[in-house]
């Protein structure tokens, strides 16, 4: 156990838990945007730094990443914390304009526009990595980013159609900014320059899996073809249990 | 005793065409003279260079042509005088080697045997006492190897200037295995080369370094990380691992000793951000080049998990002759903090520029007016840059600053792997700012947000004062910003990239007022804030700058006397640089 400050108050933790997890179980607001507890070890947002002081200096570190391991004293709302995560939710409108509301909400206060809009095509992406990291984690690995520093964007390889992309839409749900388009109409689902054919599900006939998707999960969980074109309410209703494990598929959400 | 001709064979007399000087000699070989194309010998500016021993004459600028000159004065004990080194002040000629102004005030203990060494004979380094740190390490306790290291306070010469004992000491103490070894060769510097040199002149100290780590922190494998762009890094490496595995240097019972190691090359991915370690380790085992937080260090979980030793190409270069000489005489070089040597490429408006090697604590006036015997035409000395792209600009006042690794921090540059630009007069310190600015935020990996949009608008910021578009206000805005990218970035790249930034706005805040107010550039760099003049008083007539001008804006008048017709100028500086006299006023 090492024993800690958190803004002027004591903890004692058990070394190497990371210092997010810490503030919170206890509590303590540290505002994050590319964290997931799923995949760690991104650290790339900073939004979530914390001021570690010592006697004459002091450093900012990404709480998700940064392990407790003596006796250390953390500000999570000092003026230098304050101003490095105003500093990025600003350089991060100047990307994506549209997220504003969002970013907003997450460092918890408004957000005074700077710097000249970035010439970029996605106005909603903040580059957080969660979506293809998420697609990476899953098996799939249909989009990557492409480019260096402010060049770079999340694609799929080429800008073009992917056949690893089964178009499970777990990018889009996982996004927290809403900046990845799916369009789910007339029985067919748009999303990353593909287009799926929706199939019925057996029981209500409501139209929610991708073949694509059917044939990954058969392979992957072994499941028979008619247990998985039950769609998941009717199977929760049919079985009085979730069976699935594996695919993120009940993450899917539709965008209008 | 054979005469020996040592011809420079590495990059930068390569490019004044030492292969065909070296085909010379080949095709007039005799019996009574020998010859070795040999790793970069220093003085790259003046190049190729040759050096005959005994002797130690020292040629210049030599040129297939003067071979059969040289061959034949040196038979009859003449010398070929004007391939003398002449110093362009004094007219003085100098002779021997170690008295040329350039190599006096060096103390070579890495570059010992560059160019004096064929890089691919494992005899030749043999023969300079190479290996012989090795032979000794393994009759030593490695414990005792790591205490040594301790003791001579080497620092890692990759950047950091981290006390390399220190981790060595982590990864000796280690639990777990297998343990790994690895030599950071990425350089991505543009405009560096000391490793290069390094790798290409002198590969077997490299290996020898590493052996010696393997051995002290039990590891069995090595790898060298060299950046792509280095092809005969890469093939003289190999032939030296493959030598010093026939010679049993390498790989299984070295030196009979039972100990076993053995090193693999990995050529670099291509990117600047590859050399941090942390990129470096996922790019190795064939993830991509990104870093990560490193709160854990790489002497605990490193490549694939495992405790690893990661160490610059330099670094472990120093560890044989630690090893040989004892941590008490490397000591006695250098700075109490910063004992030994350091190489630097010495670049920019200096006379010798070339690749130097100086003990740590020279002043940076030695550094720059006696070693590199000042700034070319004469023109004022304005800053020079240390440490690659993320390095600070250090202005004139600082010139007696001992150079070392705490001293370049505290006036906000870094010592880097070891590049130095001399700047003048006619380099705009905004547009030094701009360049360098660029090239890091090309070369950011974009993870994280500070660097890949805190850099993007530091770049259009001071791309706008350079064209006159600045306000005051912006500079409030750059300050903030440098310091919040240095802050709050995940790695050292962005780190340290506000560095040329902020040592310009802190040491020439001058010229970025000036930029903004009066629309003036003092150097006569941006192009919209500069106009040429001749100065008449000056100017000789003598038509270079005519001549020099892509685009023919300037006339000649009635008078024989000539003129920059302002309408049809560019801003090049074409006619500047060419002009002798500095008679184009700005
Ligand atoms: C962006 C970036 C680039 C780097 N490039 C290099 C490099 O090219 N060569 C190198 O030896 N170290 C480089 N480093 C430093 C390494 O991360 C590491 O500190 C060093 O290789 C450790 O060796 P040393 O302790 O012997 O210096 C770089 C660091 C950063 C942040
Ligand atoms: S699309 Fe969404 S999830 Fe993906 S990087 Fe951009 S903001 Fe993050
Ligand atoms: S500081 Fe720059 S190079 Fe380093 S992780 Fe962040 S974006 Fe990548
Ligand atoms: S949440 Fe920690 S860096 Fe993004």
């Amino acid at each position: 156990m090492v024993e800690i400050f958190i803004n002027d108050k004591k903890f004692k933790v058990a070394k190497n838990t990371k210092l997010l997890d810490t503030c919170k179980k206890n509590n303590i607001y540290i505002p994050t945007l590319c964290y997931h507890p799923d995949f760690p070890g991104f650290a790339g947002c900073r939004l979530c730094v914390v001021e570690v002081r010592k006697k004459n200096e002091s450093k900012l570190v990404a709480a998700c990443e940064y392990p407790i391991r003596s006796i250390e004293r953390f500000y999570t709302e000092s003026e230098m914390v304050k101003k490095s995560r105003r500093m990025t939710a600003k350089l991060l409108i100047a990307r994506a304009p549209e997220a504003k509301e969002i970013l907003e909400e997450i460092i918890n206060e408004k957000i005074e526009p700077e710097f000249d809009t970035l010439n970029v095509q996605n106005k909603r992406c903040v580059l957080c990595g969660l979506c293809y990291r998420l697609c990476h984690k899953q098996g799939t690995a249909a989009i990557y980013t492409a480019g260096r520093g402010a060049d770079k964007v999340v694609q799929t390889p080429y800008k073009d159609a992917n056949e690893d992309c089964i178009g499970c839409g777990s990018c889009v749900a996982i996004c927290p900014t809403g900046a990845i388009r799916m369009i789910d109409s007339n029985g067919k689902r748009a999303l990353w320059y593909h287009q799926f054919e929706l199939l019925k599900c057996p029981i209500c006939g409501e139209q929610h899996i991708t073949n694509q998707m059917l044939l990954y999960e058969m392979q992957k969980t072994g499941l028979s073809e008619t247990e998985l074109s039950i769609c998941p309410r009717c199977r929760r209703e049919k079985m009085g249990q979730e069976m699935l494990r594996g695919i993120c598929h009940e993450k899917i959400v539709t965008v209008k | 005793m054979k005469t020996l001709f040592l011809l420079c064979g590495d990059v930068g007399c390569r490019g004044y065409e030492s292969r065909q000087v070296y085909d010379k000699f080949l095709e007039l070989k005799a019996d009574w003279f020998d010859i070795k194309f040999t790793g970069c010998q220093g003085l790259c500016a003046n190049g190729p260079i040759l050096q005959v021993k005994p002797g130690d004459i020292f040629y210049q600028k030599v040129k297939s042509s003067d071979v059969f000159e040289i061959l034949e004065k040196t038979q009859k004990n003449e010398l070929v005088e004007r391939l003398l080194y002449t110093d362009s002040e004094t007219k003085k000629r100098y002779i021997r080697t170690d008295q040329v102004p350039f190599y006096k005030k060096q103390t070579k203990i890495i570059l010992r045997t560059n160019g004096l060494i064929n890089p691919k004979s494992i005899d030749d380094y043999i023969a300079m006492g190479g290996y012989a740190g090795l032979k000794k390490a393994l009759t030593l306790q490695p414990e005792n190897i790591v205490d040594e290291i301790l003791k001579s306070g080497l620092r890692g010469r990759g950047g950091g200037g981290f006390p390399a004992g220190r981790k060595w000491e982590d990864v000796f103490n280690a639990f777990e295995t297998p343990k790994y070894i690895i030599c950071n060769g990425d350089e991505g510097d543009p405009g560096a080369f000391m490793d290069r040199s390094l790798m290409e002149g002198t590969p077997h100290v490299v290996l020898e370094g590493m052996t010696i780590a393997a051995f002290a922190v039990g590891s069995n494998e090595g790898f060298i990380y060299v950046r792509d762009e280095y092809p005969i890094a890469v093939r003289n490496l190999q032939k030296g691992i493959h030598d010093a595995r026939k010679k049993g240097l390498l790989g299984e019972n070295i030196f009979g000793s039972g100990f076993q190691f053995d090193i693999k090359i990995k050529r670099g991915a291509g990117a600047f951000v590859c050399g941090e370690s942390s990129a470096l380790m996922r790019s190795i085992e064939g993830k991509i080049g990104e870093p990560h937080e490193k709160h854990i260090h790489a002497s605990e979980q490193g490549l694939w998990g495992k405790p690893t030793l990661l160490n610059n190409v330099e670094t472990y270069a120093n560890v044989p002759y630690i090893i040989l000489n004892g941590a008490k005489n490397y000591k006695k070089m250098g700075t109490v903090d910063s004992p030994g040597t350091k190489v630097f490429s010495l670049v920019g408006k200096v006379r010798n520029a070339g690749l130097i090697e100086v003990e740590m604590g020279t002043t940076l006036r030695e550094i720059i007016f006696e070693i590199g015997g000042g700034i070319v035409k004469n023109r004022p000395f304005k800053a020079v840059q240390t440490g690659g792209p993320s390095g600070g600009c250090i202005p004139s006042e600082y010139l007696d600053l001992p150079v070392d690794f705490d001293s370049l921090k505290a006036v906000g540059s870094i010592m880097g792997s070891g590049g130095m630009i001399v700047m003048d007069d006619c380099d705009c310190m905004v547009e030094v700012a701009r360049y360098f600015t660029k090239f890091l935020m090309e070369e950011s990996c974009g993870k994280c947000a500070p660097c890949r949009e805190g850099l993007v608008q530091v770049y259009r910021i001071l791309e706008g004062i350079t064209q006159g578009r600045g306000s005051l206000e912006d500079l409030r805005k750059l300050k903030e910003l440098g310091e919040y990218i240095a802050s709050s970035s995940l790695c050292g790249l962005g780190r340290s990239a506000p560095n040329p930034l902020l040592s310009t706005l802190r040491y020439f805040e001058d010229e970025y007022i000036d930029h903004i107010k009066n629309k003036y550039c003092v150097a006569g760099v941006c192009k919209v804030l500069t106009k040429f003049e001749i100065n008449i008083v000056k100017c000789t007539k003598c038509g270079l700058c005519f001549k020099a001008c892509p685009v023919d804006a300037i006339k000649i008048l009635d008078d024989g006397c000539y003129k920059i017709i302002e309408e049809n100028c560019i801003r090049c500086g074409e006619c500047r640089s060419a002009c002798t006299f500095n008679a184009i006023r700005w």
